[in-house]
């Protein structure tokens, strides 16, 4: 390739990286919430356990092993391991968004 | 289990063929004995696949993978894509397509010393997959015998899961091919075409099943195994349009088929701590290490119309925001802004030396499917409604007419009958025992998409989550073209220069 061409890939991957590091957040875990007394628009990620539906509302638990928290959201769950974009208010997660990840890699034994 | 033994001969027959073949440079006639190992391993593993495909169809639960990916009820269509559900399954898949091809390409051609050294490559790494299936072996027996299994993931009982991950995993066989011939001087743009068809069919048909599939993010959700699968592809496309040093994307197309393998298999999505405990994922990496050994050196690559920049630019920009996604999530619109630019680039070029183009079909696809990604990530729109019994939304009219419910053996079906402005919407429900699956529905026109979920169904009230998805169609017939095109291409039909 010649030396222009690399340049502005290099310059171009400064700009990728830059933009990157803008793009960056923590999904939380259960854990991390349960050290929080309120958290706003945040996502968590984790297993999904104990489902029961009441309402159209599906209520569950997240959990990563070592919290579970409780967690409401309105619409069907697929999926094992998710995750919720949403409120935590009083020690329950008002889950608004959900992102189902259970296709992206196989089941571990 | 006499299925591990298949496994073990076969990959025991492997290392063998390999060796044999990387000894037959000096002694040429060895050669035919590593032929014979080469087919009685890909028999073998023939053999073993046929076996767990017998004990699917048959209910047999006493083994763990059958237990934990097939149910009695599932239909044979699902108890056949069951095969490659699992992890052992695929692995399994991805070892024959690798030992077919092998075997094929040793009959495609000369048989010299460069086809041998490249057979000794190209049976290194099947030995190498095999080997891995000996930790992983599909075939292990439970302790005492279950009357049912657990099914496999509901998300994926639909008709793309018996054709995608065949088509992906043939794409990567052929990649090997690519990177093990071109390693000994033996160039065949064949391989390059035939895996770039499967993998663009193959990736396609999964952003059609992705854009099904309410949860997975639309048609391109910029996951980690996604843009992972679309690295090589990348690669493989920069290949193909390039002049000189095309080697450098050979090689580098085989590294991203095993990042592929190391991001899928090695337990880093769960967690880098889970990745760092089980060995099977250092052995992945090892291979995408092994892989890029030939990429150092000093290269000269020459392209045609800045390609190998363009398609090196989209490279650098997913390789990163999934390296990165190991570790953090990273925002939808990093992608965006990064990819969009370059996408666009390459979709003006293609417009511009489109009448010089002796593929005008595949770079007419291009554009389309520019026209068509864009439109969706930057214009889609997103709407709640209730209906009880009817709604309004959007300036579309809704009313509920009934919510029906059916059982079969596998799974209760709850579906809507709502009739709209735009005509009928039977969104369904479906649940199974152990988790429930949204069937979305798709009102479509050329311009538009409208796609209904049900989020919730009371017995006279319903609630559905719709999305407006403009020029989706675009998307569709872009990536038609590029698989039409690269085909008419090889029927001979392509315009004279």
């Amino acid at each position: 390739m010649p030396r222009v061409s690399l340049l502005l890939l290099i310059a171009f991957a400064a700009f990728a990286a830059f933009t990157l590091y803008h793009s960056l957040s923590s999904t939380l875990t259960p854990s991390d919430l349960m050290k929080l007394e309120k958290a706003e628009n945040v996502a968590v990620s984790g297993r999904v356990e104990n489902l029961t539906k009441e309402n159209g509302l599906t209520y569950f638990y997240i959990t990563d092993g070592n919290s579970k928290i409780r967690a409401v959201y309105r619409g069907e769950i697929a999926g094992e391991e998710v995750i919720a974009t949403g409120d935590w208010i009083d020690g329950t997660f008002y889950a608004k968004d959900l992102l189902s990840k259970c296709h992206t890699e196989y089941r571990g034994d | 289990m006499f299925g591990f033994e298949l496994l073990l001969f076969s990959a025991l027959f492997s290392a063998l063929s390999s060796i044999l073949f990387a000894l037959a440079t000096r002694k040429l006639n060895l050669a035919e004995f590593a032929e014979v190992f080469l087919y009685a391993s890909f028999s073998l593993s023939f053999a073993a696949m046929l076996l767990l495909l017998h004990y699917l169809l048959t209910d047999n639960f006493s083994i763990y993978y059958v237990y934990a990916y097939s149910q009695r009820e599932m239909s044979v269509e699902y108890k056949i894509g069951a095969l490659w559900a699992g992890k052992e399954g695929s692995l399994l898949l991805w070892a024959f397509a690798s030992l077919l091809v092998a075997s094929i390409f040793t009959n495609y051609g000369k048989k010299d010393v460069r086809k041998a050294k490249a057979l000794a490559v190209l049976t290194a790494i099947c030995f190498f997959l095999l080997l891995m299936l000996l930790f992983s072996n599909p075939f292990e027996v439970l302790a005492f015998k279950y009357s049912n299994g657990l099914g496999m993931n509901p998300l994926l009982r639909t008709p793309e899961m018996i054709i995608h991950p065949p088509l992906i995993f043939f794409s990567y066989a052929l990649v090997a091919c690519m990177f093990a011939s071109h390693l000994t001087g033996i160039e065949d743009r064949n391989l390059a075409r035939l895996s770039w068809a499967l993998m663009t069919a193959g990736i396609v048909l999964g952003g059609w099943w992705a854009y099904r599939t309410l949860g997975w993010g639309g048609f391109w959700g910029w996951d980690p195994v996604e843009n992972s699968s679309l690295l090589p592809w990348l690669s493989l496309t920069a290949y193909l349009h390039a002049r000189k040093g095309k080697e450098f994307f050979a090689y580098l197309s085989m590294v991203f088929v095993a990042f592929t393998a190391f991001i899928t298999r090695s337990g880093i999505l769960s967690s880098v701590h889970s990745f760092g405990e089980d060995p099977m994922g250092w052995a992945y990496l090892f291979l995408v290490l092994a892989c890029a050994v030939p990429l150092v050196r000093k290269w000269e690559v020459e392209d045609r119309c800045y390609t190998s920049l363009l398609f090196g630019a989209m490279i650098v920009v997913v390789l990163l925001g999934t390296v990165a996604n190991l570790f953090r999530n990273v925002d939808r619109s990093y992608y965006l802004i990064t990819f969009t630019p370059i996408f666009f680039a390459t979709a003006m070029i293609a417009l511009y030396r489109l009448r010089n183009s002796n593929r005008k079909l595949i770079h007419i696809g291009v554009i389309l499917l520019f026209v068509g990604a864009t439109s969706v990530w930057f214009f889609e729109q997103k709407d709640t409604v209730v209906l009880n019994p009817d709604g309004k939304a959007d300036g579309i009219e809704f009313y509920l007419q009934n919510v029906s419910t059916r059982w079969t053996p596998e799974k209760t079906i709850v579906r809507a009958k709502i009739l709209s402005s735009l005509g009928l919407i039977e969104p369904e429900i479906h649940v199974y025992p152990q988790s429930t699956v949204s069937k979305v529905y798709i009102i479509g026109n050329p311009f538009l998409d409208y796609y209904f979920a049900m989020k919730s169904a009371g017995s006279n009230s319903v609630e559905l989550e719709f999305y407006r998805v403009p020029l989706i169609s675009l998307v569709w017939l872009g990536s038609a073209l590029l698989i039409l095109g690269l085909a008419s291409q090889k029927l001979g039909l392509r315009p004279r220069k």
